[in-house]
Parts: C-alpha cells; sequence; structure tokens
C-alpha cells in the first residue's frame, strides 16, 4: 500500500517537472542557436581576401627549389622574391634570379610561367590559378657567387 | 517515508534544467566577447617616424602595414652623431623576422635614401650599426608608405 502511494504521489511530481526541462530546453536551443546565427553568415560573403606565404631557405650558387601550396579558388595569384641577403652579414645581394610557377611533378615543380627577378616588395610575376595545387620555384642562373638567404611571398586566393 | 524520497527526484530534473540553462547563457556571453571593434579606415599614403636609439652593433627595426599598392620611402631624417653612418633598410616582415629586400649604408640627409614600389602588406624598416659606431645613437627615420 505504501508502495502503491508512493508510486501515485511520484507520478504527478514527475510530470510537474517536465514542464521546466522542457522550457529549459527550448530557452536553451533558441539561446544556442541565436549565438551559432552570428558566427554563420546569412549568405555567401565574396573576399578579394588572399593567403600570404612566404617560401623561404638558402639558395647555392646554380641552385634552385621550390615549394607547393594549396588554391582553393579560381582567382589570381601574385609572386614577389622580396629578399635577397648575404648569409653572413644579412646585406641585401642585388642579384637577378629565376622565379617560375607551375604545378608539382614528382619532386619537381612543372614551371608554366617565369620571369627574372630581382628583389623587390611588388609583385614580380602574376597567374590565374584554379584550385588544387600549385607551386612556386626560385632559380639562380648564374648570378650568385655565394650562398643566399631568399624569401619568396605568395599570394593566392 | 514518502517527502524524503520526492525530494531527490527533484533535484534530479531541477539540476539539469539549470544546468541546461547556465550553457545557453554561457554560450551568448563569450559571442559578446568576440565582437571586437573595428579598427577605424586610415587615409594613404601615410608618413610616421620612427625614433630609437641604435646600440653599438645592434639593430633595431618596426613594422609598418602598407593598405594598398604604391610608394615606401625611408630617410634617416635625424641622429645625434649627424656624421654617423648606419645602415638603412626596408624588407618584408615574416613572422619575428624583418626579411632585407633593399639597404643602404647612409648619414642622416635631407632626402630619402630608399624608395621603392610596394603591394599591400607587411613591411619593415630596419636601422643597424654595420660596424661604425663608437656609441649608441639615437636616430630618427621617416617613413612614408600607402
Amino acid at each position: 500500500m505504501t508502495a502503491v502511494t508512493t508510486r501515485v504521489l511520484r507520478q504527478p511530481r514527475s510530470s510537474a517537472r517536465l514542464p521546466l526541462l522542457a522550457v529549459a530546453l527550448a530557452f536553451a536551443t533558441v539561446a544556442l542557436s541565436a549565438c551559432g546565427d552570428s558566427d554563420t553568415p546569412q549568405s555567401p560573403t565574396q573576399t578579394t581576401q588572399k593567403i600570404v606565404e612566404v617560401f623561404a631557405g638558402r639558395l647555392s650558387p646554380g641552385g634552385s627549389g621550390f615549394y607547393s601550396f594549396q588554391v582553393r579558388t579560381s582567382d589570381t595569384a601574385s609572386y614577389t622574391l622580396a629578399s635577397l641577403t648575404q648569409v653572413a652579414s644579412g646585406r641585401a645581394v642585388e642579384a637577378t634570379l629565376t622565379l617560375g610557377v607551375g604545378v608539382p611533378a614528382g619532386e619537381d615543380c612543372n614551371v608554366s610561367s617565369s620571369t627574372q627577378a630581382a628583389p623587390a616588395l611588388a609583385p614580380q610575376l602574376s597567374t590565374n590559378v584554379s584550385p588544387g595545387i600549385h607551386c612556386v620555384s626560385l632559380a639562380d642562373p648564374g648570378a650568385l657567387t655565394e650562398a643566399a638567404n631568399f624569401a619568396v611571398r605568395i599570394q593566392h586566393p | 517515508m514518502v517527502m524524503a524520497r520526492s525530494t531527490p527526484r527533484r533535484l534530479q530534473y531541477s539540476v539539469p534544467a539549470l544546468l541546461v540553462l547556465a550553457l545557453g547563457t554561457a554560450g551568448c556571453s563569450n559571442n559578446q566577447n568576440a565582437s571586437a571593434p573595428t579598427p577605424a579606415p586610415r587615409s594613404s599614403p601615410v608618413t610616421e617616424t620612427f625614433q630609437g636609439t641604435l646600440p653599438v652593433d645592434g639593430s633595431v627595426w618596426r613594422l609598418i602595414t602598407a593598405i594598398q599598392a604604391g610608394s615606401l620611402t625611408a630617410r634617416l631624417s635625424a641622429s645625434d652623431q649627424p656624421t654617423a653612418e648606419v645602415g638603412l633598410a626596408v624588407g618584408l616582415r615574416h613572422g619575428g623576422a624583418c626579411l632585407v629586400t633593399r639597404d643602404v649604408i647612409a648619414q642622416a640627409g635631407s632626402a630619402p635614401q630608399l624608395s621603392l614600389a610596394v603591394d599591400g602588406g607587411d613591411y619593415c624598416v630596419k636601422v643597424w650599426d654595420p660596424g661604425r659606431l663608437q656609441s649608441q645613437l639615437a636616430f630618427t627615420v621617416t617613413i612614408t608608405y600607402p
């Protein structure tokens, strides 16, 4: 009898708590979805912001190297041989190197476009790129008399 | 007996409900904190002065950000040792380094010692001692950039 009574008493109390839980869940759902709305744009946003990567290393006389990067959307990419300095002193080296772009092929970069570039802070080369893996290469055509540190800035979509 | 059993039961529902409420509101307060003030647009080009003290055998550099393509000039405009020659360079700022693009050994003067075209981006202007200073040098470099 006590057990039956207990069961009867408990049932209404349990049901009475359910609306509170339901209201709390509904409130939290609304609150969380409102927070989510602020993170999610209502419509796609067009942006011209480019990804900037730097290919840096050391180049020996007559040497070459390349760097691969991933393009997400079709747009223009630009490449700047931005720095070429002496290893010991850090002074600028005013040599002209071969800057190229293309797509990776095995362990190399299959260059499709290139130019002769001296260090500058404005792009020496620009290309239209499509989504996928691309590469930028830097080679010394015979201008270096000793190893030099270099940096190539890549701005791509 | 019955009352003693029903009290923990009530807590069983109330505590999760309060937790859910707390989670819901806590998520929103984080979002409010995430809204950073939008930097005010600036004019272009701008001219600023880079003043500092160059230690013997040392170097110092300043970060600048070009908001569009244009011309960057750097002039060692003043120093407390007018005949002293120091290195002046501009370059690409990458991480915590200033990667030199062009440099010159210069004395303070009235015309820019360095001038070059730049794209929008982060750059640096560097002053260093090429090994000619006998004591630290106070300097001013005037920088104009887009």
